[in-house]
């Protein structure tokens, strides 16, 4: 699985396969903390009319997420008006992740949240969440499926979800697979 | 088949059959939206005003010269017609579908009969036409390698 950091995403330019032009360039990343979900970007407009666009591109119409570009089928993939805005309030009331204090469920603070992870084939989903350790010893991943509890300032893992802990976005990516088939054990 | 690549017919004449007058110099290429038929060869001018002999009117594409049928169409494309202005293959930008930057187009082999693109030359190896997707202002995209 391969992994990017979502601010990592930012300022890509947005390229539509079928006609090579670049329609738009990432602006932010709409990202669902509750419910732990992926739902977009937002962008701004590329060259001399540069600005906010009022197009937003939703998680499910991006065909790849690349080092260089995020990649679209057509520029039909960009939503525009009344379904853009439609996305926008839905995420007016979601909680911040970035910033969280992170905290395990036997009550050890693990750090800080820094950065929501995203898988980056077709489809792209969060998938983790970055975390500076607290004693200062550098950042590590966490699977976004071990989520327990947000509350807009304090995100509450399992200890168990420590053993899956890793510190480079390469080991991660086998360590969520890991994880994932280990829940799936348990709630056999 | 015999193919020539696009830096080696640049500079190369352009003469009408029927009259033996020379219309100009191969400047440069139109190619279709998927990247893989050179359009029309573009003869002088710039953008919307180009000198463009499209491709169906070429003769004979020569060793020495390009022998055209009829009178290039010249300038004035209407201006929704982005397709009309010359977008240059040649030092474009390549990207891959899944979004990654695979350097840029050295060059161009092309059957001179039919106008077919046969494979772009990029830095370190070659792209075959089947993996070509489009050609835009931004990049040539093309598929990832199987």
């Amino acid at each position: 699985m391969n992994l990017v950091r979502a601010r990592d995403v930012m300022g890509l330019p947005v390229v539509a396969i079928d006609s090579g032009e670049d329609v738009a360039e990432i602006r932010d990343v709409l990202y669902d903390g509750e419910a732990s979900r992926l739902i977009g970007f937002t962008l701004n407009k590329r060259g001399r009319f540069a600005g906010r666009s009022k197009a937003v591109l939703a998680a499910g119409s991006v065909a790849a997420i690349g080092p260089d570009a995020v990649m679209i089928a057509d520029e039909s993939a960009l939503a525009l008006g009344d379904d853009g805005h439609d996305v926008l309030d839905r995420l007016g009331s979601a909680r911040p992740v970035i910033g969280n204090r992170v905290l395990s469920a036997d009550g050890t603070e693990l750090g800080e949240l820094v950065a929501v992870v995203l898988s980056t084939g077709d489809e792209p989903r969060a998938v983790g969440y970055e975390v500076r350790a607290a004693a200062g010893e550098g950042t590590w991943f966490v699977p976004i499926s071990a989520q327990r509890a947000l509350s807009g300032d304090t995100l509450v893992l399992p200890a168990a979800a420590t053993d899956y802990i890793r510190n480079d976005l390469v080991g991660f990516g086998a360590a969520i697979a890991s994880y994932r088939s280990t829940e799936m054990e348990d709630r056999r | 088949m015999s193919s020539d690549t696009l830096h080696h017919v640049l500079g190369r004449r352009v003469v009408t059959s029927a009259t033996a007058a020379t219309i100009g110099k191969v400047k440069g290429f139109v190619f279709d939206r998927g990247a893989r038929t050179i359009a029309a060869i573009h003869i002088d001018g710039h953008g919307r005003h180009a000198t463009l002999l499209p491709w169906s009117a070429v003769d004979a594409f020569g060793v020495d010269a390009v022998m055209a049928a009829e009178p290039p169409d010249s300038g004035d494309h209407t201006a929704g017609d982005e397709r009309a202005a010359p977008l240059a293959m040649l030092g474009s930008r390549i990207l891959s579908a899944t979004g990654r930057e695979l350097g840029t187009v050295n060059d161009v082999e092309f059957d001179t009969a039919t106008g077919a693109v046969v494979r772009v030359l990029a830095g370190s190896g070659h792209i075959e036409a089947s993996r070509l997707r489009s050609l835009g202002s931004y990049a040539l995209v093309v598929d990832d390698e199987a």
